[in-house]
């Protein structure tokens, strides 16, 4: 199958509509997260249908109306949805056209497809695609193409279609509002697993409330009033049991001791005739999504028991699943449809305030409800990416080359969505229920790339690699996806290694990389590639405050390969003075928008790399602003010099999580190169530079 | 006792060029205003302490978080939304030339801050620029393109 998005959705019919004239209507189960998605896959069915982009519109994330193609992540939009659309249209076409030829007696060859309109031999035919889809239906199967049909094409970038309106305000989640709207919000237990003492709260104030079990939320129809009401109800709420943190708990030496299960990939026979073993341990901290704009969404209970929940989650099928149980609905009574938000990185709060407002939306039958997270919320309470460890050993020969590598690593889970679990997947519900026990952490199959695996096998030519994981199921800390899931800690700990090994070898890191990369044509173009640009051979030697990093993989060792360089300074703190990536995505749909993914990434990479780190506050809470957890600002922005090539692939590969390993790692390669030995332990702070040079 | 809640006033402000008339708790920010009472989206919510930059906005031609800003200190003032920008503006254009955004949500803010450089210092440098956003998060990594749009604005 060319696109698993085909699996649930056979039809020609399930992805377009040709009902208005004039009009094609494109579905997708992929949504709008900022990434521009909605863009490429306008593009991909103008250019297989021969049709300007005005005349498309895109219909996405409305459950029973749109193909369930699963969640909108893994840097699979366009693999999955672009595919499909592109099969679609072409098979639509493909099949009119022999109607048409069968019509005037020609051979298909002789008929050809302009605005809209068929041609036979040249001479317009009165069939378009409008009135053939009338004559014969679209009820026929996506046929695999022997070649895509937008094969040879140039990349081309249809600029954003949403872009000018939201630019303006507006054209987000945030920004409905409907003339029967209640708006609430959900008062929150100090930490997971606390249960409200209900019967401290007076009389009044219990009438005052939306309350199921621990679940408490206070509505208004005047937003302003809510907040000032929600502010004097806060302290008045008591809490009892759940799960205190402490800093202790949020160290990522702590998941050393956790127990958990392990899980392994790969084989490694440790016992080659090695010239020595060499071991090293690479660490990240808890990280959080951080969204500018807090998670928010609308739920109307009709009269009539349906409910209908506008939200900006990644997944709107498993959502609307994962409401169903919660509220014990048939799923013919829940429908869900997607709106944007603002920027999503994985699995954020998106799908918890979509619970909150079912459920409160059942109390105000014929009302919307709208619930817009705070700050506050979106930092404590929306799952967070899950810190980690890695332990890398390798046997190493005459030449200093690994002929064994394994990695034990030690983590959190990456997937706690809705759909992970029977239930419980939802903030919701865990409080109504009182629900104290998480689902357990599971790791990703092979098949979505792997989770805390993702990337613990090395791309280079090393004979055994090994990697094991052991999942931790950390107390009191809810965490989830978060762009690269595993990728981020994989790639930083094994390029560090590779590092260390060209630096015990005493050879140029490229030149040492590329000796492992013989026969990895693509692979060792890139790393060329961004040496070259970059002046690589030329570079002064690392010491006095400055340094040079290089760093590659290929994400999920089977998507884009990516290479960088990253030139650093160090004075009291590091400083990215410049970044050059080049990237081999594969066939590229909307060249501008791959850009923009990768250089998207790139920065989000260097704000992990150099600052972020969750801790705990003066009141031992997870953070309550960005005062709490600061992230990169303009002031730290370095120049940025990408380049994507020109790839040999016909399918694409996608571009959203590529570049965040290989970004900082190629910062924390620069930062040892500063400092004549390796930081092993993220962010790279001030307080671990200081402590590195301590050690060395 | 009475609450809190029930002392509103009235007030009138100059948004965009023209008076609005509001009912508002005595406490209430420009924020809330603009948004729940005059509906006008375009200054967003971040975060509501100053720490992200959604909500700037332009009172007398300096930028101003609109979070924390109270009405009731905004009587004469001149206020400035992203929505008082004309049709063809050319930081806009700018922008949108370069397609410098993701999600877009940080934009409305940032470019107001930008207007206010721009009004001050026609020809800023590329670290003027940075100084000048500097109150503003933007976490989809869209900051170079940004910064290149509005340099491409800057006059020679
Ligand atoms: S909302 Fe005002 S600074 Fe964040
Ligand atoms: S473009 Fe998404 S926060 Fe700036």
């Amino acid at each position: 199958m060319i696109s698993p998005s085909l699996m649930s959705a056979k039809m020609v019919g399930d992805w377009i509509d040709l009902s208005t004239p004039g009009t094609v209507t494109i579905r997708t189960g992929k949504v709008e997260l900022g990434q521009g998605v909605l863009t490429a896959l306008v593009q991909i069915a103008s250019e297989t249908l021969a049709l300007p982009a005005e005349r498309i519109e895109i219909v996405s994330g409305i459950t029973g109306a749109t193909p369930n193609e699963g969640y909108t992540a893994g840097s699979l939009s366009i693999p999955h949805a672009g595919t499909a659309i592109e099969a679609a249209c072409g098979t639509c076409i493909s099949v009119m056209r022999d109607r048409v030829a069968a019509s005037m007696g020609a051979s298909p060859g002789d008929v050809t497809l302009s605005d809209g309109a068929f041609h036979c031999d040249g001479e317009q035919t009165d069939h378009t695609l409008w009135s053939l889809a009338e004559d014969i239906g679209l009820d026929f199967e996506v046929a695999e193409p022997a070649q895509p049909h937008r094969a040879n094409r140039q990349p081309a970038s249809l600029p954003r279609i949403d872009l000018a309106r939201k630019l303006r305000g507006g054209g987000m989640i945030q920004d409905i509002r409907t003339p029967d709207m209640l708006h609430a919000r959900v008062l929150r237990p100090p930490h997971l697993g606390a249960r409200l003492m209900t019967d401290a709260l007076s009389e009044d104030d219990r009438a005052s409330l939306v309350i199921e079990g621990s679940f408490v939320a206070v509505v208004d129809d005047d937003p302003l009033r809510l907040t000032r009401r929600a502010q004097r109800m806060i302290p008045r709420l008591k809490w009892t049991g759940g799960t205190e943190l402490t800093s202790g708990i949020l160290r990522p030496d702590a998941l050393a001791v956790l127990p958990g299960e392990t899980i392994e990939i790969g084989e490694a026979a440790e016992s080659s005739p090695d010239t020595g073993t060499v071991t090293a341990r690479y660490e990240r901290p808890y990280l959080m999504h951080g969204s500018i704009g807090c998670v928010t969404a609308l739920a109307h209970w009709s009269e009539d028991g349906h409910l209908t929940v506008t939200s900006q989650s990644q997944g709107p099928y498993q959502l609307r699943d994962a409401i169903a149980v919660m509220m014990d609905l048939g799923l013919e009574r829940v429908e869900v449809r997607h709106a944007a938000g603002a920027g999503c990185y994985g699995h954020n709060g998106a799908d918890d305030v979509a619970a909150d407002a079912a459920l409160i939306a059942r109390h105000f039958p014929g009302r919307t409800i709208r619930v817009m997270w705070t700050r506050a919320e979106e930092f404590a309470h929306a799952p967070l990416s899950t810190a980690g460890e890695v332990e890398i050993s390798a046997g190493l020969n005459e030449a200093g080359r690994p002929d064994w590598m394994t990695l034990q690593i030690a983590s959190g889970t990456h997937a706690r969505r809705p759909g992970t679990a029977p239930s419980g997947t939802l903030l919701a519900e865990l409080l109504r229920d009182e629900i104290e026990t998480l689902s357990p952490p599971i790791e990703l199959p092979e098949m979505h790339g792997l989770g805390g695996l993702r990337n613990a096998i090395s791309p280079y030519g090393i004979p055994n690699q090994a990697a094991a994981l052991k999942l931790v199921d950390q107390p009191g800390l809810r965490t989830s996806a978060m762009r690269g899931l595993g990728t981020h800690l994989n790639v930083f700990a094994i390029e560090s290694f590779i590092d260390e090994l060209a630096r015990r070898a005493n050879e140029d890191p490229l030149d040492y990389r590329l000796s492992l990369l013989e026969g990895e044509e693509r692979a060792s173009a890139v790393l060329r590639r961004v040496a070259e640009r970059s002046g690589w051979a030329d570079r002064p030697e690392g010491g006095d405050g400055t340094g040079w990093g290089i760093a590659y993989s290929r994400y999920k060792n089977r998507a884009a390969y990516v290479a960088m360089v990253a030139k650093i300074s160090i004075d009291h703190d590091v400083r990215i003075e410049k970044l050059w990536c080049c990237a081999d995505a594969g066939r590229v749909v909307n060249m501008d928008g791959v850009r923009n993914q990768i250089e998207g990434g790139i920065v989000q990479s260097m704000s992990w790399a150099l600052y972020e780190e969750v801790g705990l506050t003066a009141d031992e809470t997870l953070p309550q602003s960005w005062e709490d957890y600061p992230i990169l600002r303009f002031t730290n922005l370095p120049e940025i010099e990408l380049e994507v090539v020109a790839s040999p692939d016909p399918v694409p590969l996608g571009a959203g999580e590529v570049a965040v390993g290989p970004a900082t790692a190629a910062i924390a390669n620069a930062v040892a190169d500063a400092l004549g030995g390796p930081v092993r332990s993220l962010p790279l702070s001030r307080e671990k530079v200081i402590s590195a040079l301590l050690e060395t | 006792m009475p609450s809190i809640l029930d002392e509103t006033c009235n007030l009138t402000l100059t948004v965009n060029g023209r008076a609005e008339t509001v009912t508002v708790p005595t406490d209430a920010t420009l924020l809330e205003v603009l948004r729940e009472r005059l509906g006008l989206m375009g200054t967003r919510f971040g975060c509501g302490q100053e720490q992200c930059g959604a909500c700037m906005v332009l009172v007398d031609d300096s930028p101003v978080f609109a979070c924390t800003r109270l009405v009731d200190s905004l009587d004469g003032s001149e206020i400035r939304t992203v929505e008082g920008l004309g049709e063809d503006d050319p930081l806009i254009a700018a922008l949108l030339e370069h397609q410098a955004a993701q999600c877009a949500f940080c934009l409305p803010g940032i470019i107001m801050s930008a207007k206010a450089l721009l009004d001050r210092t026609p020809s800023p440098e590329r670290s003027d620029i940075l100084e000048a956003l500097d109150p503003h998060l933007c976490r989809c990594g869209a900051h170079p393109r940004i910064v290149d749009a509005i340099l491409s604005v800057a006059q020679p």
